[in-house]
């Protein structure tokens, strides 16, 4: 029982990212209709700015959290405008598609090249405390990391919910021309979202740093939970993509527990598809 | 009257949700002649026309073609029997050449290409019926309203249809514009075609037509000639009434 | 209908000039068949340049099975390197357990990734736009998980072939030479076939599909039943190039179906042009060589470059050149200059009414 509980908590947790990624994810769709191929990559680009800012400046990685979101807000907004902003006129979705698949390639190899292929981590005083919830034990870095992201989650929604830009971006998500109509500065709009989208991602990045290797392939497993989280919790819908987050991390430590942890990756894929399917044709029966 | 019909539509209704778009509408098709339906904006003439060509099911009834139900048939079975459609928001297939245009549709239908050569053939005949010979290398998405409202017609005829359906095909033409494709209409119809058009211009309905249908707010208020609907004093109230400004355009 | 008034006559004159544009185009071809026919007896010394070559072939071909799905029909996939990556699987099982013929290896190889895709795909054709994209990728990580929990199949250390005695009916060489012939045969035919395609009646409806799938329904195109054939198609072709690719590395391992493998087999279409049918061959030409040209200079100091490259070329060609390098071409001074100076071509007008009175005469003498 005890076990169950403890996969139950880690899978809680290391859903709380897969949600992150996925309404950073959600942001963007919501108002670009684009998926953003290359979300998993610039959270692996959050995880080596903490690497830097830990190494060379001696920042303690949750000190180092809004200094790699800030940077993470402006390096999105230099891509958005200077890339996938004027690729947008094309109407393309191949190309826009594979610019972001393109930039994904571009940063991991970045990486690669500038700290080679050699697995990091970081180790801090508090690295190997551990928290006893009842039956549950839990490693204190990743305790603070959820909640931390839980935090993220509520300032997102209420950012949305209440403050203009939130709107904006929600005028925009519901329908762009009717929001360029009203005044809405829409491809600044495009701006902020996808800086958003990149901050969450680096975010999450971040606070990963503490509990996982970071190498230049690090984004690429959470990159298609991202797109798994986005699709079934709904695309554009930021409380599905948390309620989907969550219920993934649960499925993959459940799965890895009650059947085994090479099926993992499999199983999930599949569920992935037989739920995408199932639903898209009920979806269409209903019309 | 002695005309078979080629579309029977019977009590047909759509709901959307709460909302009921087309309630309860009968009505008639004969072959070989121009028919229209008018209707101010949001009478259900769209939604109508979507559930005829197979876009949408009906929520209730039924319609025959040529004394064959097909409520249920797909969208991409039409044209092999026969009905062909055009788009009110025109849908050209934008990076294609005019001519790739026609040729795609050559290859479906009643008589469909069997090789490339027939194709290419049946599209020249098109466009040239059509008037877009000149344009044929054009790319589709490079050419103004009136040659792509043409360009939809030349599609549906290259599929060589009995039944051409026609959605608002002359919204957004100036009355030269307009003339023109009155003409073309005519020839079509003149060519053997039964013709099934959704018109806001009164004088385009007024000339072509033969029938009438007059729906509102989803529901049929009047059939007849042209000249029977213009002076039914309820059609006079409910739609010219409220809506002068279209009615004299 | 009446009205034809299409021009019928041509003078003399015009039907010359078309004939000897085409008689140039036909000579501009066979000068670089003959060309690549011949490389190989200067290069045949030096194997990594004949290791360039294969490699360009099989990708471009491998591009070009994309390019159905992608550039044709509009669906993006992701999963290409998984079709290939089954395609050999499948022949690599069949030969080493079964010790089948290669060459009937691969057919059936074919015809299993055709059968896989198909039943897999069938049900997700409802889905449009970027849901096919992720269906592609979850399908593609899908097959290679399997592979790696398939003890059969060898699990992550993959499986070998025999090496031995150079043999045509076990598609086995020590030299690359044939490899060069077989791979550029491929290439050839595949193109060829695509070409048919484009202009066929498949071609058109794949292409309706791209630009309008309610168009597509209305002139009479099943969207759905078309999609499944494009997809089987595709994933065919490329299984057939995962049978040349095992035959030719002689090992297979499940990375062959690593994502990032797929987004490789991309690039050449996109960045030739997606549009066209040669767009891949334009692209793998350039692309490929300068790739391996950068692994085979950097690799070693500065894993990634050639990745840095690819992915670089690929963001600036979308950006600056959203129709890729054949689409900036085919607009460019460039190729009016190249088609009126050395090929001669006359104007649309002529070359048109060369065809209509062609179709005449043949349609003349079938009847």
């Amino acid at each position: 029982m005890s076990t169950v509980l403890q996969a139950i908590a880690n899978g809680l947790m290391i859903g709380g990212f897969y949600a992150m990624m996925g309404m950073g994810q959600n942001v963007i769709f919501g108002v670009m209709k684009i998926i953003n191929f290359c979300h998993g990559e610039m959270l692996m680009v959050g995880m080596y700015l903490t690497f830097v800012l830990y190494t060379f400046f001696g920042m303690d990685p949750y000190a180092a959290v809004p200094f790699v979101a800030f940077i993470m807000f402006i390096l999105g907004a230099c891509i958005q405008s200077s890339l996938i902003t004027p690729s947008l006129g094309t109407k393309s979705f191949t190309n826009l598609l594979f610019l972001t698949v393109g930039l994904g390639t571009l940063l991991s190899n970045i990486a690669l090249v500038t700290f080679g292929s050699s697995f990091r981590t970081i180790t801090t005083s508090y690295t190997g405390n551990v928290v006893q919830l009842g039956p549950v034990t839990m490693g204190l870095p990743k305790l603070i990391s959820f909640v931390v992201t839980i935090i993220i989650t509520i300032l997102l929604f209420a950012f949305l919910k209440y403050t203009t830009l939130g709107k904006q971006i929600r005028a925009v998500s519901q329908n762009s021309v009717g929001a360029e109509v009203v005044g809405i500065n829409v491809k600044g709009i495009y701006i902020l979202a996808y800086g958003i989208g990149a901050a969450l991602a680096g975010t999450a990045g971040a606070l990963l740093t503490l509990f996982y290797v970071i190498s230049p392939t690090a984004g690429s497993i959470f990159s298609f939970r991202a797109l798994i989280v986005v699709v079934v919790g709904g695309l554009g819908s930021i409380p599905g993509a948390f309620f989907a987050g969550i219920f993934l991390g649960l499925l993959e430590t459940l799965v890895s527990l009650l059947v085994s942890p090479m099926y993992k990756d499999l199983i999930v894929f599949v569920t992935f598809i037989v739920i995408l399917v199932i639903r898209q044709n009920i979806i269409a029966r209903r019309r | 009257m002695a005309v078979q019909p080629i579309i029977e539509v019977h009590n047909i209704t759509k709901r959307f949700k709460g909302l009921t778009a087309v309630k309860d509408v009968s009505f008639e098709v004969e072959k070989g002649k121009i028919t229209g339906m008018i209707g101010p904006n949001g009478a259900g003439k769209s939604t109508t026309f979507n559930m005829i060509c197979g876009y949408y099911p009906p929520t209730e009834g039924r319609i025959f073609y040529k004394g064959e139900d097909i409520t249920s048939k797909p969208a991409y079975e039409y044209t092999k029997m026969g009905i062909a459609r055009t788009f009110q928001i025109m849908k050209p297939l934008k990076n294609l050449t005019v001519m790739d245009n026609v040729i795609a549709s050559a290859y479906f239908g009643t008589d469909p290409a069997k090789n490339p050569r027939e194709a290419r053939e049946k599209a020249m005949e098109i466009l040239n019926f059509t008037g877009l010979y000149d344009k044929r290398n054009t790319l589709s998405k490079d050419m103004g309203t009136p040659d792509q409202k043409r360009l939809e017609m030349a599609r549906a005829l290259a599929t060589n249809p009995e039944l051409l359906f026609l959605d608002e095909n002359m919204a957004g033409l100036n009355p030269t514009e307009t003339e023109d494709a009155i003409r073309l209409i005519r020839r079509i119809n003149e060519s053997g075609v039964t013709v099934f058009l959704i018109e806001h211009i009164m004088k385009a309905v007024v000339s072509l037509c033969e029938k009438v249908i007059v729906l509102h707010h989803g529901e049929k208020i009047a059939v007849g000639t042209p000249d029977e609907v213009m002076n039914d004093p309820y059609v006079m109230e409910v739609y010219l009434g409220t809506k002068k400004e279209d009615g004299n355009a | 209908m009446d009205q034809i008034n299409i021009k019928k006559e041509v003078s003399d004159e015009d039907l010359k000039s078309a004939s000897i544009y085409y008689r140039n185009i036909k000579i501009a071809v066979c000068a670089f068949l003959a060309v690549l026919l011949i490389i190989p007896l200067f290069i045949k010394d030096y194997p990594y340049i004949m290791n360039v070559f294969v490699l360009v072939f099989y990708m471009t071909t491998l591009s070009m099975a994309w390019n159905l799905l992608g550039g044709m029909t509009g669906q993006n996939s992701l999963g290409h390197a998984a079709y290939m990556g089954l395609g050999a699987y499948a022949c690599c099982l069949l030969m080493t357990k079964a010790e089948v013929n290669p060459w009937i290896c691969c057919i059936f190889g074919m015809i299993v990734v055709g059968l896989v895709s198909g039943i897999i795909f069938y049900p997700c054709f409802i889905l449009k736009g970027p849901y096919f994209t992720l269906v592609s990728i979850a399908f593609g990580e899908a097959i290679r998980q399997f592979i790696l929990n398939w003890d059969f199949a060898g699990n992550a250390i993959g499986i070998s072939l025999s090496f031995g005695d150079d043999s045509w009916a076990e598609f086995r060489f020590m030299s690359k030479v044939p490899y060069y012939y077989v791979g550029l045969f491929m290439l050839i035919a595949v193109y060829v076939f695509m070409k048919k395609i484009d202009r066929s009646k498949l071609g058109f409806a794949l292409k309706t599909i791209r630009e309008d799938e309610d168009t597509a329904a209305a002139i009479g195109i099943n969207p759905i039943k078309y999609k499944v054939i494009a997809v089987v198609i595709s994933a065919m072709i490329a299984g057939m190039v995962g049978f040349f690719y095992a035959s030719y590395n002689r090992y297979i391992d499940p990375d062959l179906m690593l994502q990032t493998y797929s987004v490789e087999s991309v690039l050449p279409a996109v960045v030739g042009g997606a549009s066209f049918v040669e767009g891949p061959l334009v692209g793998g030409g350039i692309m490929i060589t300068i790739s391996e040209f950068l692994r085979n200079q950097f690799g070693a100091i500065l894993p990634g470059i050639n990745l840095i490259m690819y992915a670089l070329v690929l963001i600036l060609v979308i950006r600056f050149r959203p129709s890729g390098l054949l689409g900036w071409y085919m607009n460019s001074d460039i190729k009016n200059k190249i088609d009126k100076g050395i090929l001669k071509k006359p104007s649309m007008e002529v070359l048109e009414a060369a065809q209509a009175a062609n179709d005449h005469n043949s349609s003349g003498r079938r009847v």
